[in-house]
């Protein structure tokens, strides 16, 4: 079955590289991000400033208005392995499914003395399908504990903004989407969003300085705004022997329990996060330096290189590399925490919309810290280079290698409108007998297609774009379940109680933005 | 909330029309919004004493409504800001949530203009007697199902509504429940409008709900006009109730299967003040306070009094106001209403109430309005006063 798979992924991709190279164009492509694949939703970022209005009544009547209307739906074939004795597997299928009818729609008013403001909100319903409950778990609507998944509705952005040629200062709840670790991660049906305070200057040529401080966030599905410590979805993830012990917890060094009442997730006190970023770019390279720093959880290092090469007038190459560093701080309510990772990336690209690329990323193994050094990544789109639609490579120990094509058809003269990618990824995650956070390797792959109604070429897999467009996509996690679970059993003095098997990851974005 | 009977409704825009003309309806469309300050105290001199401010308004967006088939949506909110107290009972908040702030879809509908008629399919906001809207606060009631208004002949209109779900203004999930109760199968509502005399509308309704209890109305609207800015006016109406399903409750005071309510309303209008009498005798053991959602369109209402309780209350209410020139700075209105309420079961409630409103409209957009009413008991019940303040920007 696997080797169907990869069968036709090497057919397609030959047919389409055939054609591509039959034909040389010139027409302008869009640049392939390296990194963070999320649906864009607002065009506020990147726009041209708007001509002040003079009155109050002018800033109401001449503002922009933003809207999307979606239909979402993800289905995922995640086949849980219930381990009853060492020796049998008990299978016990687990689909989780929404389907659902949503999107947002904002309001942001003419600049009145460079001042604007403007809310938007957000929804997501049950649309057709089985959205029971014991199908949950994607987070594409609400997720009562007591009924079926459900239809949410929240306030995701009101704010007041300042932004002239070189400033920028935006107060309130708000997208932030280019802030790397902190963005939208709009992969569900609506994004994250974030309160707090940015600042952005852009006075020095070339230089681009950001500052934040944010104080809480929105999950995609959720209707209420937490701290960043529980946004980043910290565990405590207690497992116990055969005595009732506690033997084995995420957190690792010394933590307050009482900041874990109940279910096991983060109750203390709401901690917020400040981001300072430097990025500075020439016409052929970029660097890129961030920190976010968590009051008393963690503190992340992120940098970021780029060097894009000319190689030809029809060939250009870049090269990227990051590299993160997490340590706890101040009171350090998740316990220790002591970790990086980093990762090398080439891509190659042609002026007719042809992108092949490949990248490593290793995320450090620590069992002094927590989950043995799994990186938080939550509070955005998971910047690693392999993260693809279900793997972020986040975990502790992963070393991954990932290579992948996208064609834009429309751009090859193949097919008009038609953009699709091919991905794949090998995840050797740290599986030795001896180590306490072992888990199983995996591989993924991927495809995606995007179809636009409004535009013939030029445009990616995520790129925001008004009118219709059906982005389809479906990822095939293949994992290695023959580990030695009686002897990590005799070694560790617990069992684990549950493991993945294969499954199909896929998802369909009928999308009109107006 | 499910959407299942509208799926194929949703996506018929994009079936029915061109990719140019969808892109042409949505570039058409339009946005309007609110913006919302809403103060409010209730003094009771009891532990039921309460006071909130909110902050919200809404946000509504509607494709091109000249096209045969256009979509409109809009969301509402409700902040709360500053200190409160027991602010669940000014309404103002979502009360399934401890009284958090509220952000509710209260209309996401498809509507299609045919020649003089008009079908809505999906959340409605409505404007019916029995069940409307309700925009007392900052965030409505609204409904789920279809609306249909069209007319019948030259001088009727006929209105048919079947809604399967409904939210509170104070929630923001639509349930079969409605404010008198759960409503099963739903409630259908068939309106006839009648214009055909001269001076004279005749409107009745006929609301449907076999679970709950299903309502008739009868109104007839007479006007003399004697000049240009004189008006007489005189008007009747009936409310009876019956055929109770298992959800009815004949002693609900916002609505059973016991309405039996009769008011009449006359009036005078001048160029710049106007002042009516109203009276209602409701016969029956049930109320008609917020009917199947809303607040009922009883002529004996007034911000917080009324004549729509249950326990057969008999209502005299005295309105009248007075519109202030206009000046720079805008205009002002000055309202004042005396409501004098005794039931005929010793289960009801007695009471005197005094209302006055100031509102000033500085622009068509922009207004200030202070709401003060002052509820005095016959029986132990203690005194209440009501204050609202209200300032809204509209675009």
């Amino acid at each position: 079955m696997r080797k169907n798979h990869y069968l036709s992924a090497v057919t397609a991709l030959f047919i389409i590289g055939t054609s591509a190279f039959a034909a040389e164009k010139t027409e302008k492509v869009e640049t392939v991000k390296l990194a963070g694949d999320s649906l864009s939703v607002s065009a506020d970022a990147d726009s041209e400033l708007s001509a002040n209005a003079e009155t109050i009544a002018e800033a109401f009547s001449k503002g922009k208005v933003k809207g999307l209307l979606r239909y979402g739906a993800q289905h995922r074939d995640s086949s849980y392995f219930t381990i009853e004795d060492s020796e049998l597997f008990v299978p016990r299928g687990k689909v989780q499914v929404y389907s659902a009818l949503g999107g947002y729609l904002g309001y942001e008013t003419a600049p009145l003395f460079n001042f604007s403001a403007g809310a938007t909100f957000y929804t997501s319903n049950p649309f057709l399908g089985n959205n029971s409950q014991e199908r949950a778990g994607l987070g594409g609507l609400a997720e009562p504990e007591d009924h079926d998944q459900d239809s949410y509705n929240v306030l995701g952005e009101v704010f007041l903004k300042y932004q002239n040629a070189e400033h920028l200062v935006k107060v309130g709840r708000q997208e932030m989407p280019n802030y790397r670790f902190v963005s939208l991660s709009n992969i569900r049906m609506t994004p994250f969003t974030h309160e707090g305070a940015i600042y952005e200057n852009t006075s020095i040529e070339d230089l681009k300085v950001n500052l934040a401080y944010i104080t809480q966030m929105k999950d995609r599905n959720a209707e209420d705004f937490n701290g960043m410590v529980r946004s980043a979805r910290v565990k405590v993830g207690r497992v116990t022997d055969a005595n009732g012990d506690t033997i084995k917890t995420n957190i690792r060094g010394k933590y307050n329990p009482l900041d874990y009442i109940g279910d096991g997730e983060y109750t203390g006190s709401s901690k917020s996060m400040s981001m300072l970023s430097a990025l500075y770019g020439q016409d052929n390279w970029k660097v890129e330096a961030w920190d976010y720093y968590v009051s008393d959880f963690v503190n992340t290092v992120y940098l970021y290189a780029q060097y894009d090469i000319e190689a030809t007038d029809f060939w250009k190459m870049t090269l990227a590399g990051q590299y993160a560093n997490q340590q706890d701080i101040g009171d350090s309510v998740a316990g220790h925490i002591d970790t990086w990772f980093y990762g090398l990336k080439a891509q190659a690209s042609t002026t007719n919309g042809m992108v092949f690329f490949a990248a490593y990323n290793e995320v450090s193994y620590n069992e002094d810290s927590y989950d043995s050094g799994t990186l938080f990544v939550r509070w955005g789109t998971p910047q690693m280079f392999n993260s693809f639609q279900v793997q972020d490579s986040e975990l502790a120990g992963t070393k991954s290698v990932g290579i992948g094509a996208q064609f834009d058809l429309g751009a090859l003269d193949i097919l008009d409108s038609t953009v699709i990618r091919f991905r794949y990824a090998d995840y050797d995650m740290p599986d030795n007998l001896l180590m306490i956070d072992a888990t199983a390797d995996r591989t993924e792959a991927t495809f995606d297609l995007r179809y636009s109604f409004s535009k013939d070429q030029g445009f990616g897999i995520f790129t925001q774009m008004d009118g219709l467009s059906i982005q389809l996509r479906i990822a095939y996690d293949d994992f290695r379940t023959d580990y030695d679970f009686d002897a990590y059993k005799a070694i560790h003095g617990y069992e684990l109680s549950t493991v993945n098997d294969n499954f199909v990851d896929a998802r369909i974005y009928i999308d009109y933005v107006f | 909330m499910r959407l299942h009977p509208l799926c194929a409704l949703f996506f018929s825009p994009f079936f029915l029309m061109a990719e140019s003309g969808i892109t042409e309806a949505f570039a058409q469309g339009s946005v309007h919004g609110q913006i919302k300050l809403f103060s409010y105290d209730i003094d009771k001199k009891s532990a039921e004493d309460a006071y909130a401010n909110a902050l919200g308004g809404f946000l509504k967006y509607s494709t091109d409504t000249n096209n045969s088939f256009y979509a409109s949506v809009r969301f509402h909110t409700s902040q709360p800001v500053g200190s409160n107290k027991n602010k669940e009972d000014t309404a103002l908040f979502n009360n399934d949530k401890n009284a958090e702030s509220l952000t509710v879809n209260s209309e996401a509908y498809i509507g299609w203009n045919g020649k003089n008629r008009i079908l809505k399919v999906g959340n409605l906001m409505l404007n019916t007697p029995m069940m409307n809207d309700d925009r007392t606060r900052i965030v409505p009631w609204s409904y789920q199902g279809f609306a249909y208004t069209g007319k019948a002949t030259r001088d009727t209109k006929v209105q048919l509504y079947h809604i399967s779900q409904i939210r509170s203004h104070t929630s923001d999930e639509y349930k079969k429940e409605s404010a008198s109760g759960k409503i099963g199968s739903g409630i259908t509502m068939l309106g006839f409008n009648y214009t055909g005399v001269n001076s004279l509308d005749l409107i009745s309704y006929y609301y449907y709900a076999p679970d709950l209890y299903s309502t008739f109305i009868a109104q007839a609207d007479y006007k003399l006009v004697l000049d240009s800015e004189n008006l007489l006016c005189a008007s009747v109406q009936y409310f009876n109730s019956g055929n109770g399903g298992k959800y009815a409750e004949r002693k609900n005071k916002n609505g059973g299967d016991d309405i039996d309510l009769v008011a009449v309303k006359i009036g005078y209008t001048a160029e710049d003040w106007m002042i009516t009498l109203n009276y209602s005798q409701n016969f029956g053991i049930s109320g008609i306070v917020k009917g199947y959602g809303g607040l009922s369109h009883v002529f004996t209402t007034s911000m917080v009094a009324n004549g729509r309780g249950n326990y057969k209350p008999e209502t005299w209410m005295l309105k009248s106001s007075y519109d202030f020139p206009l000046t720079k700075w805008g205009q002002s209105e000055l309202a004042f209403t005396f409501t004098n309420t005794r039931t005929k079961d010793s289960r009801g409630d007695d009471f005197d109430a005094y209302y006055m409103h100031w509102r000033h409209r500085y622009k068509t957009d922009t207004s200030l309005f202070v709401r003060y009413e002052n509820l005095e008991y016959k029986n132990e019940k203690s005194d209440v006063n009501y204050l609202r303040i209200i300032a809204s920007y509209q675009f």
